[in-house]
């Protein structure tokens, strides 16, 4: 066995990255040291590290931005390297200085690459001057919005105003025309001020309908430089990522070799000498244009990992112990196809509005022969709580398959049986991304979401094959749950499934095994070993299988499966006759408005009295470093406000109470 | 039994018919006011009756002996009762009070042999209040009110969430800790008493086949007590990855918010349910948990339902300007309740019980059957005294389940 490159590794980082570097440094047979704010010492990147050691307060700035206190756990635990994962420290140059003064090697490229490309205006000027195609624009910051307006003048509308030190979509705005100008120059340089303390802004020209392809490469402190092809990243949204898939449909051979050597082309002129990404973006006709690169390692790296078989994260600790590479460009092939869907805790249905809390259950999809290739890299476990404090995305589940068609596919299979319970996730948001007809066609572009879906996702209703599926599975549930039905059961049950306003009668008997299900004019056989608290129910329903997400409140089961969720009322059918009439008993009552989680309330804009109409903004909150509002889901008349503005808020609390109208 | 009044949407009749299973019923009379009935839900045999018809219908002596007739036929079979309660009046004369004082005497006679279950809708004053507040499960709808002339002993309801109930400290809401639970409708309430026929005690319900495995193992709660052993913990999570199918009953915490009670299935058998919710000063009990525990106690006393205590708290908490005397005088009576009969108990130490804790959650003579997860102590006044690691069997807490029905199963070979 080779002796290891390196003696320890802290990772200075948390949930799935977190754990993802750790797995790679024990079969490298590194010792792994964590660290951890107050806000995760149950976490289980904590647990999986062989130390671990306590930064500090929940809050980033104090614990993982804490230089000073990461530095001192690097001299008191003697490690000898350090991975910074993505986001946190892992672009600040200072960072990266620091560990070199105490002798630490830092996993990733060399201080002066970060500067370089830290800055996008010198990022894009260096670019320029190594022969990478740049988008038009103009390589400078902009003075304000009369000279915005002269130099986007110039370039041509619409155009995109970018903060210097931007990322992840802050201090971003289109103009589409010379009015536009000034509202979106005050607004970029607001956030970019409030976001990254530089309200420096730059001007270039925005490419419509275009897609996000990056390059990954891969470089060492010999000089070598090479490139594991392209990532298509352009399922985005509000420029977050949400999709990614390698290889790229749009890309042919040619473009992609291109792409390839520009990307290396600039990594060379930064003396580049650890992963990367050089992103593009690139325009339905194939040409391409830079757009930044991300000076360490991605959320997105392991579809690049599924096709090229490299380990990238091996790849940089032995690029940062000094070892040449271990291939060339010419080894690198591309094998199937690989897709990554970023689980997230968040409410599509409320806006994507994050979510947080306990989870309940963690149940990834199971490795059966069929699902072979399905990789899940997660931060999480069942009993885990996901705070407010973080990012929202805590695991990722990525599928590999022949072709793309097949990773696809399995992405479904996946969804269909990734359980999270107890804190809202976006996989039925996902799981109808993957059944999304442009996507699966290839005919994409960073706006397909908010063409597809806008900001709010509204599922679609299950066509009627669709639905009496459910509504057979919802029966067969109940029957277990309820009646505790078992094999000696002979008696035939007359029930009424109410879906939204749609009731369906039924007749259900138990013949062998299988659960028959008269419904419809149809008869549907229901078989499964599905038994009562499991939350994935699989089985066979009418001959074809079919697996879905399952939970049984007494008369109420939720069931879903393909982007669809479906809560089912089963009554008996004097009950379903009976209940309708038996709401317009219920008095109206002051119901609550809940804070989704943990947070701050900015700003309330309404007070007691005040009515409002479904839709309305009722009050603005502040969770996962983002501010939210929170809409009202009916209409009503305000009858308490709970708490004050800048008053911190368990999730839960109720905010506000109102009367419905 | 239909209504001229415009607020009673659905008669008795068809509340009934709600109620119970489609496959049929028996009338056991039908009479102004209140109906009669028995029948089946989710399969098993019911005898129900309903009170309603508004302000203008008044039930007669014989509906009183009707419903008479019922309590004591389900007497005789052991089956459970339900009663549902709504506005109604009785008829003002010598025979309707005769009546009705016969009828709540023989509900307080049938405590103990059928499980009886009030479900009340609308206004119930007076005797109707007293009459509900005899039975063993006590659920109450939207418009419902218990008073006994003009002081309410419940306010209508108000808002169905608990967790959000205990977040809005200012609520002014009140509840009697007569009443087991609050529904937001009537239909919910209704079918919220068809999930609890599953749970409580009859003649056919004793014990059904156990699914589920008997040594699932829930690593998710080993967890459940984090590194910082003082941050508060979900009892009620626990008691789910225990409980058969995930599954059990919580009684309304209103007015408890200190404690959980509730009833779940363990190996098939029906199981009470009591523990502390550390959300609420952590986890200390105070007077209105200690009647919340007593009359759960009482519950599962009366049917010899085995009691699971799961035991987290750091003692007893008695507000600013408390009595401490009722509070010592509801620990002893509780002390006295488990040490009067011979009720199944297993405890279950989480983290600690200290103070009179113990005695308020498990009978002191059961030292044996303390199970505690690692770390778990016994104090006779806190953590600074003696805290001593108890004499209990230590189980992992990814094990509990499986200890927990091999306790339960001891016991009760013992007890047999």
């Amino acid at each position: 066995m080779t002796s290891p490159p390196f003696r320890k590794l802290l990772v200075v980082n948390r949930g799935e990255i977190a754990c993802r570097i750790m797995r790679t440094a024990k079969q490298m047979n590194i010792g792994t040291v964590a660290v951890y704010s107050d806000a995760d010492v149950d976490a289980l990147h904590v647990s999986i590290a062989d130390e671990a050691y306590r930064l500090g307060p929940p809050a980033a700035i104090e614990s993982y931005l804490n230089i000073g206190r990461i530095l001192e756990i690097c001299r008191s635990t003697e490690v000898d390297s350090v991975h910074p994962g993505y986001g946190f420290l892992s672009e600040q140059r200072e960072f990266a200085d620091a560990l070199f003064k105490i002798g630490v090697a830092f996993i990733g490229p060399n201080s002066a690459a970060i500067g370089a490309m830290g800055d996008k205006i010198e990022s894009k000027r260096i670019a320029s001057d190594a022969g990478v195609t740049v988008v038009p624009g103009y390589v400078g910051a902009i003075n304000g919005p009369e000279d915005a307006k002269e130099i986007a003048g110039s370039i041509g509308y619409p155009v995109m105003i970018k903060a210097t030190a931007g990322g992840g979509g802050k201090g971003m705005r289109i103009a589409r025309s010379a009015a536009d100008i000034v509202e979106c120059v005050e607004r970029a340089r607001s956030e970019a001020a409030a976001s990254f303390g530089d309200d420096r802004l730059f001007i270039e020209k925005f490419i419509t309908n275009s897609r996000h392809i990056e390059i990954q490469i891969l470089g060492d402190k010999h000089g070598n430089i090479i490139h594991l092809g392209e990532r298509e990243c352009s399922i985005q949204r509000r420029n977050q990522k949400v999709l990614e898939e390698a290889p790229s449909l749009l890309l042919d051979s040619a473009t992609r070799q291109r792409m390839g050597e520009e990307a290396i082309s600039l990594a060379r002129a930064v003396g580049y000498d650890s992963a990367g990404t050089v992103e593009f973006v690139v325009a339905q006709d194939k040409s391409f244009y830079f757009l930044e690169m991300n000076t360490r390692l991605q959320v997105e790296h392991p579809v690049t990992e599924m096709v090229t078989g490299l380990d990238i994260v091996e790849e940089m600790i032995l690029s940062a112990a000094g070892n040449p590479l271990r291939h060339q460009q010419s080894d690198i092939c591309i094998n199937g196809w690989a897709v990554e869907s970023r689980i997230c805790a968040e409410q599509p249905e409320k806006g994507f509005l994050p979510s947080g809390g306990s989870i309940e259950i963690f149940q990834p999809p199971m490795l059966t022969a069929s699902l072979s290739t399905v990789r899940v890299d997660s931060g999480v476990r069942t009993g885990d709580t996901i705070t407010s404090f973080y990012d929202p995305l805590f695991a990722k589940l990525i599928t590999h398959a022949a072709t793309r068609e097949q990773a696809i596919d399995l992405q479904c299979e996946a969804l269909d049986t990734f359980a999270v319970t107890g804190v809202a996730t976006n996989i039925p948001f996902l799981s109808s991304l993957m059944r999304n007809k442009h996507w699966r066609e290839g005919n994409i572009s960073t706006a397909l979401i908010s063409e597809d879906y806008g900001d709010h996702f509204k599922p679609e209703q299950p066509d009627e094959a669709e639905l009496l599926n459910f509504a057979s599975v919802g029966v067969a549930v109940f029957l277990l749950t309820q009646l505790h039905w078992t094999s000696s059961d002979t008696a035939t049950h007359l029930l009424s499934v109410i879906i939204d306003d749609v009731q369906i009668d039924c007749e259900v008997r138990l013949e062998g095994h299988a659960i028959i299900v008269e419904i419809a004019g149809k008869q549907i056989n229901v078989t499964s070993k599905w038994k009562p608290g499991e939350p994935i129910w699989k089985g066979q329903v009418g001959g074809i299988d079919l697996a879905m997400q399952v939970s049984a409140d007494a008369n109420e089961i939720t069931l879903v499966r393909s982007g669809f969720t479906t809560r089912l009322i089963i009554l008996t059918p004097r009950q379903a006759d009976l209940i309708e009439r038996m709401q317009q008993r219920n008095q109206p009552i002051d119901v609550g408005l809940l804070a989704p989680m943990l947070g701050t309330i900015i700003a309330w804009k309404v007070a007691v009295g005040d009515s409002f109409i479904s839709g309305d903004v009722l009050c603005i909150m502040e969770a996962m470093k983002m501010e939210m509002a929170l809409h009202a889901e009916c209409d009503g008349v305000v009858t308490k406000v709970n708490v004050t503005e800048n008053q911190t808020v368990e999730q839960s609390m109720i905010l506000m109470k109102y009367s419905k109208r | 039994m239909t209504s001229d009044d415009p607020f009673v949407v659905i008669d008795t009749h068809e509340r009934l018919d709600f109620l119970l299973d489609d496959s049929g019923w028996i009338s056991m009379g039908d009479h102004p006011g209140l109906s009669c009935r028995k029948g089946t839900i989710n399969s098993r045999t019911f005898f129900v009756a309903a009170f309603g018809g508004g302000g203008d219908v008044t039930v007669s002596a014989a509906g009183l002996n009707s419903l008479r007739h019922l309590i004591e036929c389900a007497m005789d079979e052991v089956r459970p009762i339900v009663i549902i309660y709504d506005k109604h009046l009785v008829r003002d004369g010598e025979d309707e009070m005769s009546s009705f004082l016969e009828l709540l005497a023989l509900l307080g006679h049938c405590r103990g042999k059928v499980a009886s279950i009030a479900l009340v809708l609308g206004n119930c004053i007076g005797l109707g209040a007293v009459a509900a507040s005899l039975a063993d499960i006590v659920y109450c709808g939207p418009s419902a009110l218990l008073s006994l002339s003009d002081i309410k002993v419940m306010m209508p309801f108000a808002n169905p969430d608990n967790r959000a109930n205990h977040a809005d400290k200012t609520d002014t809401t009140k509840q009697s800790d007569r009443v087991d639970m609050i529904f937001p409708s009537e239909a919910s309430a209704i079918l919220a008493i068809r999930r609890l026929a599953n749970f409580i005690p009859s003649a056919e319900t004793v014990r059904w086949p156990n699914l589920d495995e008997i040594s699932r193992p829930e690593l998710s709660l080993a967890r459940l007590v984090g590194k910082d052993r003082e941050a508060p913990i979900d009892i009620a999570r626990l008691i789910t990855e225990v409980a058969d199918d995930r599954d059990w009953l919580q009684f309304g915490s209103d007015h408890a918010s200190g404690v959980v009670t509730g009833i779940m299935r363990l190996d098939g058998i029906i199981i009470g349910v009591i523990g502390n919710n550390s959300k609420i000063n952590s986890g200390a009990i105070d007077l209105r948990g200690i009647c919340s525990l007593r009359k759960h106690v009482g519950l599962c006393t009366r049917f010899d339902i085995p009691l699971i205590s799961f035991i987290d708290s750091p003692g007893v908490f008695s507000e600013p300007g408390t009595d401490t005397s009722e509070i010592l005088s509801e620990i002893a009576g509780l002390t006295l309740d488990f040490s009067d009969t011979r009720l199944s108990v297993v405890a279950l130490v989480v983290r600690r019980a200290y103070g009179a804790t113990m005695a308020a959650m498990s009978p002191l003579e059961t030292f044996q059957n303390i199970l505690a997860w690692p770390g778990g102590r016994i104090g006779l006044i806190g953590e600074t005294a003696h805290s001593t690691r108890m004499p209990a069997r230590m189980v992992q807490p990814e094990n509990t389940r499986a200890a927990l029905i091999t306790a339960l199963r001891a016991q009760n070979g013992a007890k047999n």
